[in-house]
């Protein structure tokens, strides 16, 4: 087991570089900001959103994997998110989905 | 606090419970994955007060288990730390949204650094969805909502720790495909026009690419900015 000493030195850096990546950009004053910036940060939560999440179902390993429960179970989660609107549903229905084709496959 | 009386939508969103119920699906992903942590980390030979320092302090979900991984390997503190700042460097593209986005709501330099301190992946997406509807949003709002997915994931963590030597076997549930079920509800939410559709495939289809070549932290960087890029140009056209 690493020491103590090293283990507290471990927590506290990763706090630091974890929470100034986050922290300091909040600080910009955004009032002058050219419009053209305005308009990309509008996509910004979409772009981000569908790269984190999506990504990771469709690729493995760097190589295409759609051969796995995550991807599977995805497709039953977007569809009911998209038609029930319901956050609970899509979120029951797709932990369902990954757990029962994850006994099968 | 000075509320205005006859705004009733926005003191509705002032009651802790109805931002719990809100914080809800976050708080129940959050309290599964560092449950699974706290395990991971006890079982790896680790100090009980590890997961739960880390849950408090660094309150970062894959940089989390990846430094479970380098400490286990007996890593070095330069890997370790490196390697957490650039996975978790993405959250600059999410801060610098938020300056903008809760400009309006005028944020003072105190709850700033209040509301950095809980800025996640999730907590991001679904404010990003919320402040996109125009629904009434205030501080208190976000700053609980926070706060209570903060809480569950150090309880959760602390939780996993405690329970180590009896709960092992719980891990096999896989119950952390919940945080993936709600990334892909939000983004289904936030895909509300044709043109955030482009830009989102876009975004994946380079993040994909990319993937293929080699998985790095800045992947998600290009991704992003070539999203973001091609929602612009769709903008200009129309």
């Amino acid at each position: 087991m690493p020491d103590q000493t090293f283990l507290i030195l471990v927590v506290a850096l990763m706090m630091a570089v974890t929470f100034l990546p986050r922290a300091l950009p909040l600080q910009i004053n955004t009032e002058h900001w050219p419009p053209f910036v305005a308009r990309a940060l509008e996509y910004l939560p979409v772009a981000i959103v569908a790269a984190i999440s999506l990504t990771p179902l469709l690729i493995k390993d760097r190589q295409i994997q759609l051969d796995r429960p995550e991807f599977y179970a995805a497709i039953p989660t977007l569809l009911c998110a998209y038609f029930s609107k319901n956050l609970f549903l899509s979120v029951a229905v797709g932990t369902a989905a990954y757990i029962a084709l994850g006994s099968f496959m | 606090m000075n509320e205005r009386s006859g705004s009733a939508p926005l003191m509705a969103t002032h009651q802790p419970s109805r931002t719990f119920a809100e914080a809800s699906p976050v708080v129940a992903g959050y309290f599964t994955v560092s449950f699974v942590f706290g395990l991971m980390a006890v079982n790896a030979g680790l100090p009980m007060w590890l997961p739960v320092a880390m849950c408090l302090f660094v309150y970062a979900g894959a940089s989390q288990f990846a430094a479970l991984a380098l400490i286990s390997s007996g890593a070095s503190l330069t890997t370790i730390v490196l390697t957490t700042f650039l996975i978790n460097a993405r959250h600059m593209l999410m801060s610098v949204y938020m300056a903008k986005a809760l400009r309006a709501l005028g944020l003072s330099r105190m709850e700033r650094w209040a509301y950095a301190g809980g800025l996640t992946d999730e907590s991001f997406a679904f404010h990003s969805v919320k402040l996109g509807t125009g629904a009434p949003v205030n501080v208190r709002y976000l700053i609980g909502f926070n706060l209570f997915c903060h809480t569950s994931w150090v309880l959760g963590g602390l939780l996993g720790a405690v329970c180590a030597q009896y709960a092992a076997h719980l891990i096999k549930y896989q119950l952390d495909y919940a945080l993936t079920a709600m990334m892909l509800y939000v983004l289904v939410s936030l895909c509300n026009t044709r043109k955030k559709l482009i830009a989102a495939a876009a975004a994946v289809v380079c993040m994909g690419a990319l993937s293929l070549i080699g998985s790095s932290p800045f992947n998600v960087f290009i991704a992003t900015f070539v999203g973001c890029g091609v929602g612009v140009c769709l903008t200009k056209r129309s």
